[in-house]
């Protein structure tokens, strides 16, 4: 945090976000039904700010449950990318922030392009919200994040109390914050609060497990009895998966009717049993012991494998929505005692 | 509240005899979670393992639905035994009934049930904070987390089907352990049905609108259901699809309703699927009104006898039938 750090009452959040809207379609966590996820912003609604995690990921403003990639009828054919405004999401959690470059590296191979995710994930801003309190089931820290962690954001935002600050961390967020009047430059003062906020959350969260050898552990362990004993009680329901901010699988549907009809694509899920259900019927995968594995060797070791780190960003909402509280952090820490001593 | 040491040292005492008594090859009850205010569905197969057992009012997953599972392993012919609260032993005489457990294998040890939590309510109430211990005094729960101290009535945190429930310990058991419970004392079980009824069709529309609006199709709620056991669920047939599955509200309350018909006069009303469900949708309401209307016109309520005939796969001369044009 420097020089170029920029201040913003708390008072003027509304009238900044106004001004983002003319540029932007804005996207900040809104409450529903008590449920809190991120969601377009109308004029008037109010954004909460200081709620520690959405219930649901900011995944789905990229990444729609469902999804039309093209309609056809008997004129032809039609792709449906994305065409509107660039998206700016304000107030996502370092670990979310964190989210959008694992799937940037999915989605924007530079082999396969994903022509949908990358049309509204390319020109928006993220604008991520430093947590001065994290949650007693968050795990950041263990994946290499934390609750100042600015991977994946474009403009930095830390909560001194009155008034937010702003730092700009990519090329384009810098552009943006020097083209906004109502911005103050930020005091020496307030850059120290934003510091001492950053020491108090972080010396908050528990000395984390070394996860160095836990691709390696896994590894060994493809036909150990732990699969067994956690997938005995999982529901092989997507709470996990759907509230996950990196799982990206995904099914393709035709969806049809009298000459025309749309192919969409819709967000799928390891823990289901059509889940890689192939057309002959059989299936790889056939049980949850199968399921479950996928899902965890997924985020710690294939992933590790082609993306060079962890398909995690510890965000801890699997851990707190499992309907059977199977807790991941508890299956990491169960793997790496699993095979102390045995890995050389 | 009094679920003190002393309930769960007899429980791991008890079960240790009769996991030898019995000759069981399976235990399923339930273990201290990870999360306060949250225990888990623990399958133990060796008697070593059964001091993890614990029970209290955070055991608020139904555990008959294992025994699905264990069904559909093909391991139905080891002897199961079940830590059965009111609800989960109703389950369990219901899987029976329907020919979907043998008697003769599964063990029900009944345990009084003072009501659990629901974890959507307390998600409600603590708006995003998380906690990190709690202590109970009489009734009242004090929740403490960072910065913040809730004092609350258990019975807030209780999910609505224990409040009206009329069955807190197993009406069909082998073994009880404990004193018998008192039901919570909330008398008129219908009364959100009924205030329901009252509205117009467009507000009751609406209702499930905003309700299922919010629906993700994880189906937790289908999963956590012990008496969802089809073999293949209609949503998940694929060859011919049957529904679109995506969360558009059309293909979701498809969904929703074709659930509930299906578990008309089966339903138990443990309210595992609400548990279940990470948005606090109320998966209840259709269930209990069909609840309510099988047991007006058939004098039918699931999972009490073990010879009971289905309610929907049996004829009786005094079955109303007015609704027959």
């Amino acid at each position: 945090m420097g020089t170029n750090t920029y201040k913003l009452q708390k008072g003027n959040v509304g009238r900044f976000l106004q001004k983002l809207g003319e540029e932007f379609a804005v996207y900040t966590p809104v409450e529903s039904d008590g449920v809190v996820a991120f969601v377009e912003l109308v004029s008037g609604e109010e954004p909460i700010l200081n709620f520690p995690r959405t219930h649901k990921p900011p995944k789905d403003v990229f990444y729609p449950q469902t999804e039309v990639i093209f309609s056809y009828d008997k004129d032809g054919m039609r792709s449906t990318e994305y065409e509107g405004k660039p998206i700016a999401l304000f107030g996502v959690r370092p670990c979310d922030a964190k989210s959008f470059v694992l799937l940037g590296r999915v989605f924007v191979d530079p082999k396969y392009e994903d022509p949908y995710w990358a049309a509204r994930r390319n020109n928006a801003l993220v604008f991520s919200l430093a947590c001065n309190d994290p949650l007693p089931s968050c795990f950041c820290n263990w994946l290499g994040g934390g609750p100042f962690d600015k991977t994946g954001s474009d403009i930095f935002i830390t909560d001194i109390g009155d008034a937010y600050l702003f730092e700009p961390i990519s090329e384009n967020g810098k552009g943006f914050l020097s083209s906004v009047a109502m911005l103050k430059k930020a005091t020496k003062k307030d850059i120290e609060r934003a510091q001492n906020a950053k020491e108090r959350a972080e010396s908050s969260m528990c000395e984390p497990p070394k996860l160095d050898s836990l691709k390696a552990s896994l590894d060994t362990l493809w036909d150990d009895a732990l699969w067994d004993e956690i997938s005995s009680k999982c529901l092989g329901c997507a709470a996990c998966t759907y509230s996950c901010p990196t799982c990206y699988c995904f099914d393709i549907q035709d969806e049809s009717r009298r000459g025309k009809g749309v192919r969409i694509r819709l967000w799928d899920s390891c823990m289901f049993s059509l889940f890689t259900k192939e057309g002959s019927g059989h299936n790889p995968r056939p049980s949850q012991k199968h399921r479950l594995r996928q899902r965890f060797m997924h985020k710690f070791s294939y992933f590790v494998e082609k993306q060079g780190e962890f398909g995690c960003v510890g965000c801890g909402r699997c851990v707190s929505l499992c309907p059977v509280n199977i807790d991941i952090r508890d299956f990491i820490t169960g793997v790496l005692q699993t095979t102390q001593g045995r890995l050389c | 509240m009094d679920y003190k040491k002393g309930l769960v040292d007899k429980l791991v005492e008890k079960i240790k005899e009769i996991f030898a008594e019995e000759k069981l090859g399976l235990l399923i009850g339930y273990a201290k979670g990870t999360l306060p205010l949250r225990a888990t569905p623990c399958l133990i197969e060796s008697a070593d393992d059964v001091d993890r057992l614990m029970f209290d009012f955070t055991c608020q997953n139904n555990l008959a639905r294992y025994l699905v599972d264990e069904k559909k392993r093909g391991d139905d012919r080891r002897r199961v035994g079940i830590i059965a609260k009111g609800c989960d032993a109703r389950a369990v005489v219901q899987l029976v009934v329907e020919g979907q457990f043998e008697r003769e294998n599964v063990v029900i040890i009944g345990v009084p049930c003072k009501g659990v939590i629901d974890p959507g309510k307390l998600r409600k109430k603590l708006a995003g904070r998380e906690i990190k211990n709690f202590e109970i005094d009489g009734d009242k729960i004090t929740l403490f987390g960072n910065g913040f101290e809730l004092e609350l009535d258990m019975s807030e945190l209780f999910l609505d089907s224990c409040l009206s429930c009329r069955y807190p310990n197993a009406a069909q058991y082998d073994y009880f352990i404990g004193e018998p419970a008192e039901p919570l004392g909330v008398r008129d079980e219908y009364a959100s049905v009924d205030e329901f009824e009252k509205r117009s069709p467009d507000e009751r529309w609406a209702y499930f609108e905003k309700e299922y609006s919010r629906c993700i199709r994880c189906y937790a709620c289908r999963n956590a259901c012990p008496m969802c056991y089809c073999e293949e669920c209609f949503v998940d047939r694929s060859t011919p699809q049957w529904t679109g599955k995506g969360n558009d509200l059309s293909d979701t309350v498809v969904f929703h309703i074709v659930r509930a018909l299906h578990t008309a006069g089966r339903c138990v009303d443990c309210g595992a699927c609400v548990a279940a469900c990470p948005l606090n949708i109320d998966v209840r309401m259709l269930g209990k009104r069909i609840e309510k209307e099988v047991r007006e016109r058939f004098g039918f309520t699931a999972g009490l006898d073990f010879e009971a005939q289905p309610a929907m796969a049996t004829f009786n001369e005094n079955d109303k039938e007015e609704f027959i044009m």
